[in-house]
């Protein structure tokens, strides 16, 4: 054989086999850092969000553009956790958690957030907030510094890489933001969109509310049980048990896949479905992180994953978080197959 | 019982003769119960009491209308400092020496005239890391008789409202 030939073939091999082994991560071009972040005083938007957002369980549409503009202002509101129990919340948007947010591996984020909490100074005292986006890769002293009541944040990221991920507020006390309900979950689609196609998805955040009671219904954060990790409640998507009472609504033979995200503050989550088995699980939601046949996926405090599993027959099925003690504070919801 | 009345006498002379005590000079320390802020500052505040309490005096100031003595002393408590309180319900203080926001301190020397407002240090506006100790450089000017050379700097806390 022709040396030429012999090399041409030995290139050829190497570009196929490359090829199979290499992610989706592989191909993407990185953009790293942005212009610097800028903060302005304008009037407070009559909304606390714009672009697509959803609240969980529902996840947004996709925007197909280069860019995409997404406002999530901060703001003081009374959230009711269980039958009974309300707080002083800090939310990003409405909820606890904050909305579900959905762009794609190469979109730029041209963000923006009012700190609102000046509005709402009788009951709650105005002080500043900031975010931080765990699929960002940018320098966080600019774009995640706080900002005071009033105040507008403006800054712009690209997406790298496929995953679930955590945002947070990280105004120093962190963990005072973070119970207090400062935190939500960003979906990061593949630029080819999430590999596999299936009949029902939904967003399902854990997290642990530290609350004592201040008088009646109404509760506030406690900071030493927190530290001391003994949570008043654990629950998905901001509700103790809220899904055993309305359960996510699915077929027989239906192929679900759950974005899942815990983010703590302090615990980890042994996410399970009861009654089927995971056939994929992606951690942090990336394709590239695949596992088969999982019965329970371990998320640390901040870690995302996806799972799909084929809903095998008509019938109810309970997820939980598989240590049994968050099941007792709230931690489990239904899923009914009909 | 003629003895008594002279040691008395002589004591009470060397009472009389003694000077009143210098009047130090003070900071005021701004806050909320409700806000977390301060915690920022546990340690770093903390020492600087330790380091200067016996030339300056050290004040909480809580300006909140609804503040209640329990709240006050629990986030005292909490933070482990023996640190004397006001209530300025009325805002004397707020409006005479015009922090901005709860972690903000004024010091103010023994004729009343103002040296310092602002932040602690820079630390909660760096994630953490102080490159400005503001508040020490500002005491340990004033003790040695030095000029303050920063008299305010902007700080990370709660508004101070009514």
């Amino acid at each position: 054989m022709k040396p030429a030939l012999t090399l041409a073939l030995v290139f050829v091999t190497v570009i196929v086999f490359s090829g199979c082994f290499s992610g989706a991560t592989d191909k993407v071009k990185m953009t790293y850092g942005a212009p610097k972040a800028y903060v302005t005083n304008e009037a407070i938007p009559a909304t606390t969000t714009d672009g697509p957002i959803a609240y969980a369980p529902n996840i947004p549409p996709l925007v197909d553009n280069d860019t995409v503009a997404i406002r999530v202002d901060i703001q003081h509101k009374k959230i009711t956790v269980a039958n009974g129990v309300c707080f002083w919340a800090w939310t990003f948007g409405d909820s606890i958690p904050g909305p579900v947010l959905r762009v794609r591996v190469g979109q730029t984020v041209k963000f923006s957030m009012v700190n609102r909490s000046n509005l709402t100074a009788e009951v709650s005292p105005p002080m500043p907030h900031s975010i931080d986006f765990h699929a960002a890769m940018v320098n966080p002293h600019d774009k995640y510094r706080s900002i005071n009541p009033g105040e507008t944040l403006h800054f712009q990221w690209t997406a790298n890489y496929a995953g679930v991920f955590m945002y947070h507020c990280g105004t120093p006390v962190i963990l005072q933001h973070m119970i207090s309900g400062m935190t939500g979950m960003i979906i990061v689609e593949p630029q080819d969109g999430f590999p596999g196609k299936v009949d029902k998805e939904f967003a399902i955040v854990q997290n642990e509310f530290y609350l004592k009671p201040k008088g009646d219904s109404l509760y506030e954060t406690d900071v030493a049980s927190a530290r001391n990790r003994q949570p008043l409640y654990v629950t998905f998507n901001g509700k103790s048990k809220q899904y055993v009472q309305q359960p996510l609504q699915v077929k027989a033979g239906d192929r679900v896949r759950l974005y899942v995200l815990n983010t703590g503050a302090n615990l980890t989550s042994s996410f399970h479905v009861v009654g089927t088995i995971f056939d994929k699980v992606w951690i942090d939601g990336n394709p590239d992180n695949e596992f088969r046949g999982m019965q329970t996926v371990l998320l640390g405090s901040s870690n995302g994953a996806i799972v799909e599993f084929v809903v095998p027959e008509k019938g109810t099925y309970v997820f939980v978080d598989h240590s049994f003690a968050s099941v007792e504070q709230g931690a489990v919801g239904l899923i009914e197959a009909k | 019982m003629k003895a008594l009345f002279i040691i008395a006498a002589i004591a009470g002379a060397c009472l009389s003769f003694q000077a009143p005590p210098l009047k130090k000079a003070t900071v005021y320390l701004f806050l909320q119960s409700q806000c977390p802020c301060i915690y920022n500052h546990k340690e770093t505040f903390g020492s600087l009491i330790k380091t200067y309490q016996s030339k300056v005096s050290f004040t909480a100031v809580f300006t909140g209308r609804k503040e209640t003595d329990k709240d006050m002393q629990q986030l005292i408590s909490d933070l482990g400092w023996r640190l004397p309180y006001k209530k300025d319900k009325d805002h004397t203080l707020l409006r005479q020496l015009k922090p901005r926001v709860s972690t903000d301190c004024v010091l103010v020397d023994a004729k009343g005239k103002v040296l310092y407002v602002g932040a602690i240090d820079d630390g909660p506006l760096n994630m953490g890391a102080v490159k400005n100790f503001y508040l020490k450089d500002a005491l340990e000017a004033y003790v040695n008789d030095r000029p303050v050379r920063v008299s305010s700097a902007k700080g990370i806390g709660c508004t101070l409202s009514d």
